[in-house]
């Protein structure tokens, strides 16, 4: 993992789900390799990544989200985001990344739609 | 300010080159950089069966008055030339150098290297391929980079800056500082260390209304540009391209390739009149 992106891990029950809260500058290609890893083993469905404590993406960030948006789909399960800043949501919709995953404004949002 | 970096881990030779490959086989061609722990040869192999990654061999340098080598050496990396007149581009690591050979490559290098202004060196008098009248009489900021990523975060800190003094919003602050990591990325993607390229140049010019940045590897490999000028969609999306992403912020940019000598992208963003959403 990247030393610019920290990520913390909850578990939530209601709807099942896996929340990453995610910190930093996601300016590399391997910022979010832990969170691919522990989505693949995971049981749950549903993965919300909390984007609200990152300030900066490029387009290696946005493509690793949309390659993991990738395996996440193909395991059958679903992955969300909440809380961009909006320069780092507008830098996800210019490159396409919206097409592949739902953004929602903020976290309580996000989960309420997958109920 | 950043201050221009004149440390680098390669330096770019000029010097003929002979292999002769571990099953005896000779070629010739071109020394290209030089680095304590390996060199950059272009040989000439029509057939293209030069062996690969992993594959041994002698290498020996002739330069102006010294001869560098035999050295035992190990072959890295191998791609087709992008030089004209060679068929093949090797990097290589020295299977083993001691203190002697150590020396003996230092004063080879010495008296091989070519100096910056042999490089294609970024000018005053060469503005680079945009030509707006917008950014006439600008302030102009050079930089010289080593070629590695770890210095795309100081390039586009340095850029962001120059636009906060230049009076730029916040929003296009924040759009002139991903331009200048994905423009950077590209050239270090397309011209780094690992194609024996060992800086980057970058020009900012920095105006009342709008801001250039000119960024130009030395590597000069032709790639189809031109592709990244379409805006992504649902079927067709950017998957992460950078170039793709400058496409959609910047007001023009232009790509200038100069084969085997440099790529240069320069982009061009006027200061935004009204307050922006982060979509368009």
């Amino acid at each position: 993992m990247s030393a610019n992106v920290t990520v913390s891990v909850r578990e939530i029950q209601s709807p099942p789900a896996l929340i990453f809260e995610i910190t930093g500058t996601m300016d590399s290609s391997k910022d979010l390799e832990h969170i691919a890893g522990v989505i693949e083993s995971s049981d749950k469905e549903l993965f919300l990544l909390s984007m609200s404590g990152v300030d900066y993406i490029n387009s290696a960030g946005v493509g690793e989200i949309i390659s993991i948006s990738h395996s996440v789909k193909e395991a059958g399960k679903k992955l969300c985001f909440a809380g961009m800043h909006p320069y780092v949501r507008g830098v996800f919709e210019l490159l396409g990344g919206h097409y592949f995953v739902p953004v929602y404004d903020s976290e309580a949002e996000a989960l309420a739609a997958q109920q | 300010m950043l201050p221009r970096t004149k440390a680098l881990r390669r330096l770019r030779c000029n010097a003929d080159l002979s292999v002769i490959l571990d099953d005896g086989r000779p070629f010739s061609g071109i020394v290209r950089d030089v680095s304590a722990t390996g060199l950059c040869g272009f040989i000439v192999c029509a057939d293209g069966n030069f062996g690969g990654p992993g594959t041994c061999m002698e290498i020996t340098a002739k330069g102006t008055t010294r001869t560098l080598g035999p050295l035992a050496a190990e072959i890295t990396a191998l791609e087709p030339s992008y030089l004209s007149g060679y068929d093949l581009v090797f990097i290589s690591k020295f299977s083993a150098l001691d203190d002697d050979g150590r020396e003996a490559l230092e004063l080879f290098v010495e008296e091989n290297k070519l100096e910056p202004d042999d490089e294609d060196e970024m000018d005053e008098e060469e503005e680079g391929s945009l030509d707006l009248p917008d950014i006439k009489n600008a302030d102009v900021v050079q930089f010289t980079f080593p070629a590695r990523f770890a210095y795309v975060a100081h390039f586009r800190d340095a850029c962001e800056k120059l636009a906060e003094e230049a009076g730029f919003e916040e929003f296009d602050r924040h759009m002139i500082k991903i331009v200048a990591d994905e423009v950077f990325s590209n050239a270090l993607h397309h011209g780094s260390d690992a194609y024996g390229c060992s800086r980057i140049h970058a020009r900012v010019l920095v105006g009342p209304e709008a801001i250039a940045l000119c960024v130009r590897d030395h590597c000069g490999r032709p790639f189809d540009y031109r592709k990244y000028r379409q805006a992504p969609d649902e079927s067709a999306p950017a998957m992460g391209s950078g170039l793709n992403l400058v496409h959609r912020i910047v007001d023009d940019w232009t790509v200038k390739i100069e084969p085997g000598r440099f790529t240069e992208v320069c982009v061009f963003k006027r200061k935004t009149t009204q307050p922006q959403t982060a979509v368009s």
